[in-house]
Formats: C-alpha cells, sequence, structure tokens
C-alpha cells in the first residue's frame, strides 16, 4: 500500500518545477512563497533562479 | 559629477530599498539578478541578511547611474570596512564590478561605467515591458 495518495504531486514528475520560470513566475513565487526550504529566498531557488535566467536569455522577461 | 559620503550612498539606499513599492522591487530583484549573473555576490550560502545587502548594492548601483554619483572608498575603508559600519563584502563586490566592467576605478573612487549604464538601462526597460501578475 502506497502512502501517498493517488493525485499527490510528485517533485520529479512535476513539469513546472523542471521548465525554466521566467521573470514574472520567479516574482510571483517571491510574493507567495518568500521563504522556507523551498521559497523564493532559498539558496536552492536563488540558483535555480540564476540558471533559469541563463537559460531563457532575454525571453526571461517576457 | 557629485561625490557623496560613502556611508550616506549606503543609508540613502538601504531607505529606498525598504520603502520601495511593488512595481521598484521588480526592478531591484531584477538588477540584483543581473548583477549576480555578472559575477557580483558569489557567497554560496544565500541568507535573508545577504539578500537584503545584495538588494542594497542593486538600489545603490542603480543610484550612481541615475545620479551620476561616484562612490568613494578610502584605503582604511577597503581594507577594514566592519571598523566603519560598511558591509564587509563591500569592497568585494566593488572589485568585482570593476572586474565586469561596470565600474570604472580611479584613486579611491568608483564611477559607474558605460556597461553599467546600459544594464541598468535595458533592464528596467524589460521589467517595465514584464506584466508581472499580482
Amino acid at each position: 500500500m502506497s502512502v501517498f495518495s493517488e493525485d499527490s504531486e510528485s517533485v520529479q514528475d512535476s513539469n513546472s518545477n523542471n521548465q525554466p520560470k521566467t521573470f514574472s513566475q520567479w516574482q510571483q513565487m517571491r510574493r507567495s512563497n518568500p521563504s522556507g526550504v523551498a521559497g523564493y529566498y532559498s539558496t536552492k531557488s536563488q540558483q535555480k533562479m540564476l540558471a533559469d535566467r541563463k537559460i531563457l536569455g532575454s525571453a526571461w522577461y517576457a | 559629477m557629485r561625490s557623496l559620503q560613502l556611508l550616506e550612498q549606503l543609508d540613502e539606499a538601504r531607505d529606498l530599498f525598504q520603502s520601495a513599492n511593488v512595481h521598484e522591487q521588480y526592478q531591484i530583484e531584477a538588477i540584483r539578478t543581473e548583477l549576480r549573473l555578472r559575477g557580483l555576490f558569489t557567497s554560496k550560502q544565500i541568507r535573508p541578511s545577504s539578500m537584503a545587502y545584495e538588494s542594497i548594492v542593486a538600489v545603490l548601483f542603480m543610484q550612481m547611474t541615475r545620479t551620476g554619483a561616484r562612490l568613494t572608498v578610502p584605503p582604511t575603508v577597503q581594507s577594514n570596512p566592519h571598523k566603519y559600519s560598511i558591509p564587509t563584502s563591500l569592497p568585494r563586490e566593488l572589485a568585482a564590478s570593476v572586474k565586469a566592467d561596470l565600474l570604472l576605478l580611479e584613486g579611491s573612487s568608483y564611477s559607474p561605467a558605460l556597461r553599467l549604464h546600459q544594464l541598468v538601462q535595458d533592464t528596467l526597460a524589460r521589467v517595465n515591458n514584464t506584466e508581472v501578475v499580482a
């Protein structure tokens, strides 16, 4: 028996976690989820944001 | 070209950061990210206090491009910033900015280079054209 409910979303499976976010999406996250381990200001999120900026180039601001 | 005292400039930048409205916060965040992309703020462990510091430096640079102000950092402050209530990593950030051709160093004074003007102008134009959903 699985400990997870069927509709639970895996971090690995979530498309939104794998696809680069735009500046607008990151700023939405800053306002909705600023703190915590997965929050906007966490080291991991900041590194991911910079990586997204590099991947998307100027399109990051689209 | 004006030459302001370093502490006054940092205080002004801190005040602007703390009183920034929603749109200005977007601008600060964009400039902060662009500066990171160019080798500033290389600390691996990011803390809330360092985020505020990075934002203040971003505002400081924006102010320098708007006013043309120089940032004068005497050698005694460069070597012992903590004694003068200056963020200890600021000299490192300024050196990284010179290396990235964002600031020009003449004696003890830093002035905004053309590349910093372009960076701030381009970034603000992009942010102003970005529709950020509240």
